[in-house]
């Protein structure tokens, strides 16, 4: 009977051949199973057009969107870590904080809704997360566990290179090449962070959730979102008051302009591509709480 | 409601909305048990065709897959849809039942 599911359109096949084949499998096949499935493949070419609206074209929706908000949020971050170093030597950012007190609250505000963003992206993500792991495992489903696997590699590997790093005075090679050192540290840890979010990516956008499980995120999501927001308005004041009070924080501090600026752009375009992540997952006049 | 986008499946929607709404099944368990409820063998494409227009309007869901069989349950939307399907059946009964009386008393 396989043959004669072939005459379905294909979008059709790749949503329900599989079920449709073990429900064949148990069926006893007449003369009417023949003539109903041709009957169904005319249908199907007819009128399906794939899962143009309802709770399965919902989940998509918010699965992928989803999934941006995740990838873009990983950018903001990069961008966020990179003007925590603001205050990298104290002595110099303290003197002008002494000065203009407006600085330490800003990067401390900055820190903490930048915090409450993560917090809310673990509270939101862990739990579909492990969803999505556990299903791929229960299912076998090999797609979905090789870039799990990846990802934890990743993680595994991070923490046996700052484990190393955090060791570094023991090191002789360290030692003699300090700034190759944190170089080559910094350039792996970069390559494994982009591989981990993409394979936290992938692991997540293979896998068939529900509404009910997706909805999870929405409260988190609108934190998330809000975090960025605010940490993206914050830090640009406080570039800034700094350009225009204290221009010296820029030559010594440990990471001079363009990495602030580069910061700025990180979460700048983070925040911009996670609006559009929540853009995709909301559907005019379509309620996930209610479904209708 | 658009109970008309169901087209000639409206039956056998409305069949498997009834098997759905005491719990999730799979393809073959909601054939099994609407043969059981309704004594209707439904085909697998006549299934599966109206399943697809369920989707679509919301009124089933679709769980995860277990060993290549997928269960659905119904929706919020579902369970109202088939209260109105229901009561359209139960008026529908009643005035038939009513002229039967009427018939019969002639």
């Amino acid at each position: 009977m396989r043959w004669l599911l072939r005459l379905y359109p294909r979008q059709w096949r790749e949503r329900y051949e599989e079920e449709m084949l073990a429900v064949l499998e148990e069926h006893q096949v007449s003369p009417a199973t023949f003539i109903d499935l041709l009957m169904g493949a005319l249908d199907a070419n007819l009128h399906y057009d794939g899962c143009l609206e309802g709770v399965m074209y919902m989940v998509h929706r918010l699965r992928s969107g989803m999934v941006m908000i995740f990838c873009a949020f990983m950018l903001f971050e990069v961008g966020w870590g990179m003007l925590q170093r603001l205050n990298d030597p104290m002595t110099f950012f303290q003197a002008a904080n002494r000065a203009h007190p407006v600085f330490g609250i800003l990067h401390t505000a900055i820190l903490i809704v930048g915090c409450l963003a993560l917090v809310a992206l673990l509270v939101g993500g862990l739990p579909i997360f492990f969803i999505s792991v556990k299903r791929a495992v229960k299912n076998r489903k090999r797609d979905a566990l090789a870039p799990f696997w990846v990802a934890l590699s990743c993680l595994l590997l991070f923490i046996l290179e700052t484990a190393i790093l955090a060791d570094w005075h023991r090191i002789a090679f360290a030692k003699h090449h300090l700034v190759g050192f944190f170089l080559s540290y910094l350039i792996v840890v970069g390559i494994e962070f982009i591989v981990g979010t993409i394979s936290v990516a992938l692991t997540i956008s293979r896998t068939e959730f529900q509404l009910r499980e997706l909805k999870l995120l929405l409260i988190p999501e609108i934190v998330i979102l809000f975090g960025m927001d605010v940490s993206v308005v914050l830090s640009t004041v406080l570039i800034i008051l700094i350009t225009v009070y204290a221009p010296q924080l820029f030559t010594t501090q440990d990471v001079g302009s363009p990495m602030f600026i580069t910061g700025i752009i990180f979460m700048a375009l983070g925040t911009i591509f996670a609006w559009m992540g929540h853009r995709r997952g909301t559907i005019k006049g379509f309620d996930p709480f209610t479904h209708t | 409601m658009r109970k008309n986008e169901l087209g000639r499946f409206s039956d056998a929607s409305f069949l498997i909305l009834s098997s759905l709404a005491n719990g999730p099944k799979h393809g073959y368990a909601m054939m099994e048990d609407i043969r059981t409820f309704s004594g209707t063998q439904l085909e697998p494409g006549t299934l599966y065709g109206a399943i697809s227009r369920l989707e679509k309007q919301g009124w089933i869901e679709a769980l995860p897959t277990e060993e290549r069989r997928r269960p659905y349950r119904i929706t919020g939307a579902g369970v109202a849809a088939l209260r109105e399907q229901v009561a359209t059946l139960e008026q529908v009964a009643s005035v038939g039942k009513s002229r039967l009386a009427t018939m019969e008393g002639f």
